[in-house]
């Protein structure tokens, strides 16, 4: 910038700050970032943590499995600093004195687990302690229904393979069996080191190698993209943890992305609204720089330096406040370990500054650049109503700058974009309903009282204003309407998902002559009513006549689904949580027909009319797919991929299967249940369960606190609405006073324009949010949706109460003053 | 009169052929049609007329804030027409100040930035002692930290003159400037406004309804229509004013 118009701006732009005058915007901008940036550090770090709880999930950040040892991927993973530890897992039998078991073998290094923690017990039901290193050497860990199936005891010596080896503790957590957690096989773990002394392993043998893989994020994300995997080999990331915590963080992580960006949106209005109330300030100021010789591109330099410094400090003030704020909530919401786990980020801070940048700059400039074209008199004779700035244009840079500040890195594009649209298309409406509304009034105001004339007269007479007040009014609450409805329903959600009193303990290997006496117990000792659902295994051999060879499919799941054998049901009645998406379930006396879960049929490519048949036993039984099911997994429910009519497994060997709710502090319980029917199995989820709520309750505390900050940024849009007219609105009491209106006319008058302002706001931003919230809802977050009358409601009467109440405020203000006093503010 | 009739040879405006014709809602509206005169360097010179005769256009066109349809202005040693925007505007810089009848004072600033901010935009920063000494002179040495919705419009008139004269400028444009006040403000402002122009030896072009302002200046031209209706000679030759055209 050329001398001497740099240090003139540098001059200028501290007088203004001085002043005061640019303290609106300043403000609008600092609270605007500070909002933002601590939304978008809270959603960062609560992210992280999210993944972190899902890495715990897999015992590393990624796993590879393979069925043959892969040392060079390991290497390539040290090699970026990558710690590794290693598994092989196998099915084998174990002995324990003359008896034989079947068990799950995994033999561990000493890393082992890179993520999330052991926990062993000294004895069954006892307390349970983190464990400080993998099985030793000659030392080997067991579940509880090892020893339970087994009778052995800690401290007892067990064969497995050519080996004798102790067993010490018993292995109450296994972070990464989340994924296993109804396989039936008894678990063992023990030491790496010890496995080649068992002669387990041997040629052929159909062992699975895991590699545990954990480090920085860079380090990861090139070691995900550079490793080459054969078909063999497949990699997991926390994403393939369990079906629940997966939907949940999915949709908190999307739910806090699109908070993240309705406070970029309420930020933008704000920031948009103290932008215009600049211009209008600063048209004398840009006229007397050009009657003073002041060039148009000077002027435009002047105040685009202004805005750019303005944007700038305000930025970097606001991302200091919001790493304040974050490091105080954050202590106090988020567990230390989880912030110890995470770094801070620090794209929310480069976002503030570019929100404030862009933003002040998108809405500003273009209104200032060209008031620095237009000719003196025209400024200074208010003669711009012609060479106004096309509304078009304007629209069309508001929408390039939200589009360009908006949370792209913050995953979600899809989010981001319906968000947009939703709110372009809410602004777009609420706009010509405002300007409709506002015309009908103007025709009404003629036949009310004279405050009532007067107010709405004002409100019709600032036309253009009223509809630029209505529309930021009613997309401000359009947007925090929008997260309170989308954040109530998820917490809905997931409190139905796992509520209180959903089974934590599934009994199977039930005999049929034990359902009666076993629901007879559990009844007494539970006081509920246990449902017992008949189990048999199958292995899936024909497709519409056509042999099941897993060979044929290409997909690893698919091929896994038709290589093994699955628990097959019978019922005659469909399960609650279960839902018929194609086909019908059966009536009752039809025969031979199966329903299928959807997720399977999609696997192995089953439709309705397709004649399954499951080997089972020495036997087949065939049936007719007549429906296909979508299961609500995560519930905890018992629930099967196949169900047959009844008439289908009536002949086979059926066991039993049931799941209930006991109390975690009930051992008295499950102890007479062993004792009573020792051939039943008992498999306690409760650790799982309280894995899934501690994720879900810290997650909804992290939407709480993100949904305190965007009412503040709404209450900031609220301010800079009702401050746009606040020149014009003191004009208006002023005159009114020197004409002889009292303070009870003046403030009544007032306050009937905030009150029309605020009806229109708030009954067309309801609709929008309600609008807005049923797409989210159904494309976005996949979540059933509900309009909830009362939110909208409690929003419009807060607009109502709040708009009116500012304005009260604001008429109030304007008593303070002598009317001569007044006169010169206004002017 | 430092500079006074003597300088008259020195031609510091000259207005030729000067029209002016804007889009209005029915067509074409001639504003200014062929305005001539020649101002010389000391000159004070009032335009007088009706509203809506074209004062305020013929202003902004002689100091180069707008361009005339045809014909031309020189100023200084400038023609105006044949100057872009950036010229026009450094020419202003150097040659002109403005007064206006509605004040236009920067509202964000104080009196002495509102003064400091002509002679910044000249000759930059350190002039602070310049635009308080200017203030003084105007009697404004204990309002200069009040910002204008705080001074009356008398004072906020004496700030304008103040930032005015204090860049010298060589021609001032003043517009209604005692057009907002009342009698006796009126009268202040006018004497200061030819004192200083006296002191600074300033060529002077007031627009103004005041006929007895207009008579305080050396000679006049009256607008009607958008034409020079009459030009009136008001320097004290032979005690009263006579009419030199119309």
């Amino acid at each position: 910038m050329a001398n001497p118009t740099f240090s003139l701006a540098v001059r200028l732009l501290l007088r203004e700050l001085r002043s005061g005058r640019l303290l609106t915007m300043f403000a609008a901008t600092l609270i605007a970032v500070t909002a933002t940036v601590s939304v978008a550090l809270l959603v960062e770090r609560v992210t992280q943590i999210m993944v972190a709880e899902s890495s715990a999930l897999l015992a590393a950040d990624l796993t590879v499995t393979s069925s043959a040892a892969a040392p060079d991927i390991a290497e390539a993973a040290q090699d970026r600093r990558l710690a590794t530890a290693t598994a092989t897992s196998l099915r084998s039998v174990v002995s324990l004195g003359d008896k034989l078991q079947l068990v799950r073998l995994k033999a561990v290094s000493e890393e082992y687990p890179l993520r999330g923690k052991l926990r062993l017990a000294e004895s069954i039901g006892g307390p349970p302690n983190v464990a400080a290193a993998a099985p030793g050497p000659g030392e080997v860990w067991a579940d509880t229904r090892f020893f339970q199936l087994t009778g052995a005891t800690p401290g007892s010596t067990i064969g497995i393979g050519a080996s004798e080896l102790k067993l010490t503790k018993v292995l109450v957590v296994e972070p990464d069996r989340g994924r296993e957690i109804f396989s039936l096989a008894p678990r063992v773990m023990m030491g790496q080191a010890d496995l080649a002394a068992t002669q387990l392993i041997v040629p052929g043998s159909r062992a699975t190698y895991t590699l545990y893989v954990a480090g920085r994020a860079d380090a990861l994300s090139q070691f995900r993209d550079s490793v080459k995997l054969t078909s063999s080999q497949k990699l997991h990331d926390p994403s393939d943890s369990r079906l629940e915590i997966r939907s949940t963080f999915l949709q908190a992580e999307r739910f806090l992305t699109l908070a993240a960006f309705a406070g970029v949106i309420l930020a933008t209005i704000g920031i948009a609204l103290a932008a215009r109330a600049y211009c209008e300030r600063h048209q004398t100021t840009v006229a007397i720089m050009k009657t003073m010789g002041l060039t148009s591109a000077e002027v435009a330099r002047i105040i685009a330096f202004e805005l750019f410094v303005l944007a700038v400090t305000a930025a970097l003030l606001g991302n200091a406040v919001a790493f304040g704020l974050h490091q105080l909530l954050a202590d106090r919401f988020l567990p230390e370990a989880a912030l110890e786990a995470t770094i801070l980020p620090t794209m929310p801070f480069l976002h503030g500054i570019g929100i404030a940048v862009v933003i002040l700059g998108g809405f500003a400039l273009p209104v200032m650049w060209r008031l620095a074209q237009l000719p003196v008199p025209s400024i200074l004779l208010h003669r711009m109503a012609q060479k106004r700035q096309n509304a078009v244009v304007i629209v069309v840079i508001g929408i390039v700058s939200l589009a360009l500040v908006a949370p792209w890195h913050m995953s979600n594009s899809r989010v981001i974009a319906l968000t947009l649209a939703g709110m372009l298309i809410t602004a777009l409406t609420v706009a010509l309903a405002a300007l409709a509304l506002i015309y009908l009034l103007r025709m009404l105001g003629r036949r009310t009282a004279l405050t009532w004339r007067f107010g709405l007269a004002n409100v019709a007479r600032r036309g253009g204003l009223s509809v630029t007040q209505c529309t930021a009014l009613g997309l401000g609450l359009s947007i925090l309407l929008l997260l309170g409805l989308v954040r109530e329903d998820l917490l809905e959600q997931w409190q139905g998902r796992i509520p209180a009193g959903a089974p934590n303990q599934f009994l199977i290997n039930i005999q049929p002559d034990e359902t009666d006496p076993l629901a007879e117990y559990l009844g007494d000792q539970t006081g509920t009513r246990v449902d017992l659902y008949p189990m048999v295994r199958g292995r899936l051999s024909l497709i519409n006549e056509r042999e099941v060879n897993p060979n044929d499919f290409t997909d690893p799941r698919a091929r896994r689904l038709a290589d093994r054998e699955h628990n097959l049901s019978s019922a005659q009645t469909l399960k609650n949580d279960n839902k018929i998406i194609a086909g019908n379930w059966w009536r009752a006396g039809e025969r031979g027909q199966w329903s299928v879960e959807k997720s399977l049929a999609d696997a192995l490519g089953i439709e309705l009319g397709d004649r399954l048949t499951f080997t089972v036993a020495a036997s087949s039984v065939t049936g007719t797919v007549s429906s296909i099911r979508e299961v609500d997994w995560g519930n905890f429910q018992v629930n099967f991929f196949i169900v047959g009519s009844p008439d289908l497994l009536t002949d086979q060997p059926a066991t039993f299967i049931t799941s209930f709710f006991l109390d975690p502090e009930d051992h008295k319980t499950m102890a007479g249940l062993v004792q009573r029917f020792p051939s039943v199995t008992a498999i306690d989820v409760e650790a799982a369960m309280y894995q899934v709520r501690l994720v879900m309750s810290r997650v909804s505390a992290a939407l709480t606190w993100v949904f305190g900050f965007s009412i503040v940024a709404a209450l900031l849009v609220l301010i800079a609405a009702i401050q746009s007219t606040h020149r014009e609105r003191l004009f208006d009491v002023v005159l009114l006073k020197t004409l002889g209106a009292g303070k009870h006319f003046v403030s009544l008058s007032v306050v009937v324009e905030f009150v029309v302002l605020g009806a229109i706001a708030g009954t067309l931003g309801s609709l929008g949010a309600i609008g807005t919230g049923w797409a989210l809802a159904v494309w976005v977050l996949q979540i059933p949706y509900a309009i909830n009358w009362s939110i909208a409601l409690t929003g419009l009467v807060a607009t109502l109460v709040l708009v009116a109440g500012i304005g009260l405020i604001a008429a109030l203000e304007t008593h303070r003053h002598p009317v001569v006093h007044g006169l010169r503010r206004a002017r | 009169m430092a500079a006074g009739r003597n300088n008259q040879l020195i031609s510091v405006l000259k207005a030729s052929g000067v029209t002016k014709i804007v889009d209005g809602p029915q067509g074409a509206l001639t504003i200014l049609d062929d305005i001539n005169f020649d101002l010389s360097a000391g000159e004070k010179l009032a335009i007088t007329g009706i509203s809506g005769s074209g004062k305020s256009t013929l202003i902004s066109l002689m100091a180069g804030l707008d361009l005339p349809t045809s014909g031309s202005v020189h100023l200084m040693d400038y023609e105006l027409s044949a100057l872009d925007e950036n010229q026009r505007a450094r020419a202003r810089r150097e040659h002109v100040g403005f007064v206006f009848q509605a004040f236009h004072l920067v509202e964000s600033f104080t009196a002495l930035e509102n003064v400091m901010l002509s002679l910044e935009l000249k000759r930059g920063a350190n002039v602070r002692k310049e635009a308080t000494t200017m203030l003084e002179r105007v009697g404004l040495q204990s309002r200069m930290h009040h910002y204008p919705n705080q001074l009356s419009g008398g004072e906020q008139q004496r700030v304008a003159l103040a930032r005015a004269f204090c860049a010298a400028p060589d021609i001032l444009f003043a517009d209604e400037p005692t057009g907002n006040l009342d009698h006796t403000t009126a009268d202040v402002v006018k004497n200061l406004l030819f004192d200083l122009n006296q002191q600074f030896g300033t060529t002077l072009v007031l627009v103004t309804h005041d006929q007895t302002l207009a008579r305080d200046c050396d000679r006049g031209i009256e607008l009607a229509a958008g034409q020079i209706a009459h030009e009136h000679d008001y320097a004290p030759v032979n005690g009263d004013e006579s009419a030199i055209n119309g």
